[in-house]
């Protein structure tokens, strides 16, 4: 085990430094020069040449990349370009709001997700079932954007429930801080449970539908169990393994991967901050968000590896 | 199987059920809260005028707070609040004193004189003086900072024969130098900078010393701006800004942002909003909205190094086959006025009502092409070897349109014109390699022309898209630019206005109108200057809006 762990760590530094490499090497040799749109009209010539020099371009390529990784080990990840500011204030600024809002989602997801898919198996072919299946199918399609603004349209603008975008009301602290963060958290996360539910329910309700075939099922109920006992302890245990992996996928787009729910809501988070990057190509700032994001899906999938192994016994880390 | 009691089912049918007797009542107006006002409500008008917070909603978030190299509209919103400039626009387009009083040139132009207002002072208390505009001249030169690092290239030296004097010895006369200098250049405070060892990477985000009406206290990036107003602005009518606060809100979605308007979440938008929104809010009661012209125009450049282009037959057969009533009715949906030249209508004292524009017209523009040497051989409704490529910016909404209807056009008139939309970043890489036939975009802020024209049209011009070099033109543009005389650089302004237009270099489609929302109902006082950059937030209007 201990072995074990050590090897899957050391990948997983293995897979960062290849994914730190290659989106160092992409930023530049893509087209587009970060000097240009500093100053448009009025550029010159020299000035082009400072701002590149500002910025670490002038100098060769496997240059940059040595001082960058040099830089990296120190901690540091660099200044944005635009902004002349430590990307780690950056991101760590926006990232526990990011967390927070893909966080919750992630848990509401699961605890709505997984009773909903086992329902939807166990009732196969009734009115739950199609109910279930009809939900799911429409929260996969539909436009995120659309249905957030929808969401803000009815119950931020028309019924006054809920605040219109944001994070919190500016200049509260304490509890009262605590509600309204709560409270901006509302529809945002009913978007994205909507957006995101439907994969869990209906993997779980095909995994559930074959393993309730099984012969053990079979076997279990003769012996007399209680159907909730085979329902639970037998089959979801079993067909719970491929929702895991969704799981462990999923994870890893907890910190950028909700970027037009925090563009409509107005919420502070890492995706739209990525967004934004992209078009002001602002490499520090999107090298670091990388790594961030790199390291989240390590984790994530060292932590479904390990999960794995504690629901099926067969599974041998050798 | 055992038999089980429904009992999911009938959760799950009561709460669609639930869903869509919700959904069927979006009809009606529910229970929609008043907005909240901004001020206490009270039996009595309020004495005075002072008071009250406005909230201002903006798309994105300051990117940069340093006023010397910032160029993005959004940091310029709220920077220009703090950072004065010595010369500022009024509401006609004109350029009037602003922290200067007054500016002029001595010694045939060797010399160029500010004259400074000597009441204002920075929000710490220290006086606004010729100390700061030296040293923030100096920086701004010796580092070769932002936007102004150009303007400076042929100034000697700077000195301050007096507290409120700023002369600049010049190595030769550049007449449009005091203007636009002014214009742009904002003046930072020396007792707080002059401890920064680099200006140019100075991110300036924290205790920021400004001038303006209002001063940055509080913000977090990604949510809001809080400013506060500051006690001494000789420049507002009462000695100091009416509103106590002014908050800006980020909302990256311009949709989220309309709605917050309309619920009065926030008192209006910085951004304009689009053309297809003006409908909903104009029905909007307490929202009004204001038409404020753009400081620039969108156009499409011809490269003069492409060996059809570099005639000017072909040119101007291209601009007749271009409709541009249609583009600006059908694409911008009104919002836009027309530009037969390449200054834009809005700068009054520069443009040159007595040009004519081209009129669309596909037959004479298939006559010009044939009259000079094309031919249409193999029957393909084109003539033979024309054939030209157009770059935009496929982001770019209004752009991407009417570039359609370009092509279109220009098919009539027999000429084959291939789109190459690309994301922004290649566009502005392409363009500045100069690989491209055509090129449509849209200049932002062109203020002052005998300096823009010769980064338009000299050939060591940077924005020269077009390749041009033309002898004439070129001595045109310098007697505009080097000469003193006052009359004399009008005169030469419009002449390479007339000889522009006269060789088609550029095809000038329009100049946007855009439109801006704010709240009436709880505040006035609103003054909308020319272009986005100013529109109601220029620092004299924010200074003295009010609540009613």
């Amino acid at each position: 085990m201990q072995s074990y762990l050590i090897r899957r760590l050391l990948r997983g530094l293995l897979t960062m430094l290849i994914s730190v490499t290659l989106t160092f090497l992409i930023l530049r040799l893509m087209p587009g020069d970060p000097t240009l749109l500093v100053a448009d009209t009025r550029m010159t010539e020299e000035l082009r040449q400072s701002l590149l020099k500002l910025y670490g371009l002038d100098k060769p390529l496997i240059v940059q990349y040595g001082v960058y990784i040099r830089e990296l080990l120190r901690g540091n990840l660099g200044l944005s370009f635009r902004q002349l500011q430590p990307v780690s204030e950056i991101l760590m600024a926006r990232l526990p709001w990011t967390l927070l809002l893909t966080g919750s989602s992630f848990v509401l997801t699961i605890l709505l997700g997984i009773p909903l898919g086992v329902v939807a198996a166990v009732r196969r072919g009734r009115l739950a079932d199609r109910v279930i299946n009809a939900f799911s199918i429409v929260g996969c399609a539909v436009f995120v954007p659309w249905l957030a603004i929808t969401l803000l349209y009815f119950f931020g603008y028309r019924w006054s429930l809920f605040p219109i975008g944001g994070a919190q009301d500016i200049g509260v602290e304490g509890l009262e801080k605590v509600i309204s963060v709560a409270y901006h958290l509302v529809l945002p996360v009913v978007t994205l449970v909507i957006i995101n539910l439907a994969s869990y329910v209906l993997f779980l309700r095909t995994s559930m539908i074959d393993v309730l075939h099984e012969d053990f099922i079979r076997t279990a109920r003769a012996k007399g169990l209680a159907e909730r006992v085979v329902t639970y302890k037998h089959a979801l245990r079993n067909a719970f393994l491929p929702t895991l992996t969704m799981m462990g996928l999923q994870l890893g787009y907890l910190v950028g991967g909700a970027v037009l729910t925090e563009t409509v809501f107005a919420y502070p988070g890492l995706g739209r901050l990525i967004y934004e990057s992209v078009t002001q190509l602002d490499y520090p700032v999107l090298q670091g968000a990388f790594i961030l994001l790199a390291f989240t899906v390590i984790i994530a999938n060292i932590f479904t590896d390990w999960a794995y192994g504690i629901l099926d016994p067969r599974i041998r880390y050798e | 199987m055992a038999p089980h009691r429904s009992r999911w089912s009938a959760v799950l049918a009561l709460f669609l059920t639930g869903a869509l007797v919700l959904a069927g009542c979006g009809g009606s107006s529910g229970t929609q809260q008043p907005p909240a006002p901004s001020t206490t409500p009270s039996g009595t008008e309020p004495a005075s005028k002072f008071g009250g917070e406005l909230k201002i909603g903006v798309l994105a978030d300051v990117g940069n707070f340093n006023p010397l190299v910032s160029n993005s509209i959004n940091d310029n919103w709220i920077l220009d609040l703090m950072y004065p400039t010595l010369i500022t626009m009024n509401e006609e387009g004109q350029k009037v004193p602003y922290f200067a009083t007054d500016w002029y040139y001595e010694d045939d132009g060797m010399k160029a004189v500010f004259k400074l207002r000597d009441d204002m002072q920075w929000d710490d208390g220290t006086p606004f003086t010729a100390a700061d505009v030296k040293y923030t001249a100096e920086i701004v030169q010796r580092d070769m900072i932002g936007l102004c690092g150009s303007m400076l290239t042929d100034v000697a030296s700077v000195e301050t024969p007096d507290d409120y004097t700023v002369v600049f010895n010049m190595t030769k006369p550049y007449g449009p130098f005091l203007t636009t200098l002014g214009y742009w250049l904002k003046i930072v405070p020396k007792h707080q900078w002059e401890s920064v060892e680099k200006p140019a990477e100075y991110p300036n985000n924290t205790d920021l010393i400004g001038a303006g009406p209002f001063k940055l206290v509080k913000y977090e990036k990604g949510q809001y701006y809080e400013l506060h107003r500051v006690e001494h602005f000789p420049l507002a009518p009462e000695g100091k800004a009416y509103l106590d606060k002014i908050f800006f809100r980020v909302y990256p979605d311009m949709n989220t942002a309309i709605l917050a308007l309309k619920k009065g979440d926030i008192d209006a938008i910085a951004n304009p909003v689009p053309a297809a929104s003006v409908h909903d809010l104009e029905g909007t009661p307490g929202i009004t909205l204001s038409k404020t012209p753009s400081l620039g125009y969108t156009h499409m450049t011809y490269n003069t190094q492409n060996p059809h282009l570099a005639k000017a037959e072909v040119r101007r057969a291209l601009i007749h086959a271009t409709n541009k009533e249609a583009i600006r009715q059908v694409v911008l949906l009104g919002n836009a006025i027309a530009i037969p030249t390449v200054v834009s209508p809005v700068l009054s004292e520069w443009y040159d009502d007595s040009i004519k524009d081209y009129e669309f017209d596909p037959d004479k523009a298939k006559e010009l092409l044939t009259q000079a040497g094309y031919s249409d051989g193999n029957g393909d409704g084109f003539f033979d070897g024309l054939e030209l490529s157009l770059i935009y910016d496929s982001g770019h909404a209004n752009i991407s349109k009417w570039v359609t209807m370009v092509a279109d056009d220009a098919a009539k008139a027999g000429i084959k014109i291939n789109l190459q939309g690309m994301e922004r970043n290649t566009y502005l890489a392409k363009a500045q390699a100069r690989e491209f036939d055509i090129y449509a975009g849209s200049w932002g802020v062109m203020d002052e022309p005998a300096d823009y024209f010769a980064l338009l049209f000299n050939p060591d011009g940077y924005i020269n898209y077009g390749n041009v070099d033309d002898p004439e033109l070129t001595a045109l543009i310098d007697k505009a630019r080097f000469t003193m005389d006052q009359d004399v650089v009008k005169e030469a302004v419009t002449a390479v206005q007339r000889y522009v237009a006269d060789k088609a270099y550029v095809n000038t489609l329009y100049v946007e109108t855009y439109n801006v929302a704010y709240n009436t109902d709880r505040f006035e006082g609103y003054t909308v200057y020319p272009s986005d950059l100013l529109s109601y937030l220029h620092p004299l209007s924010l200074s003295q809006v009010h609540r009613k």
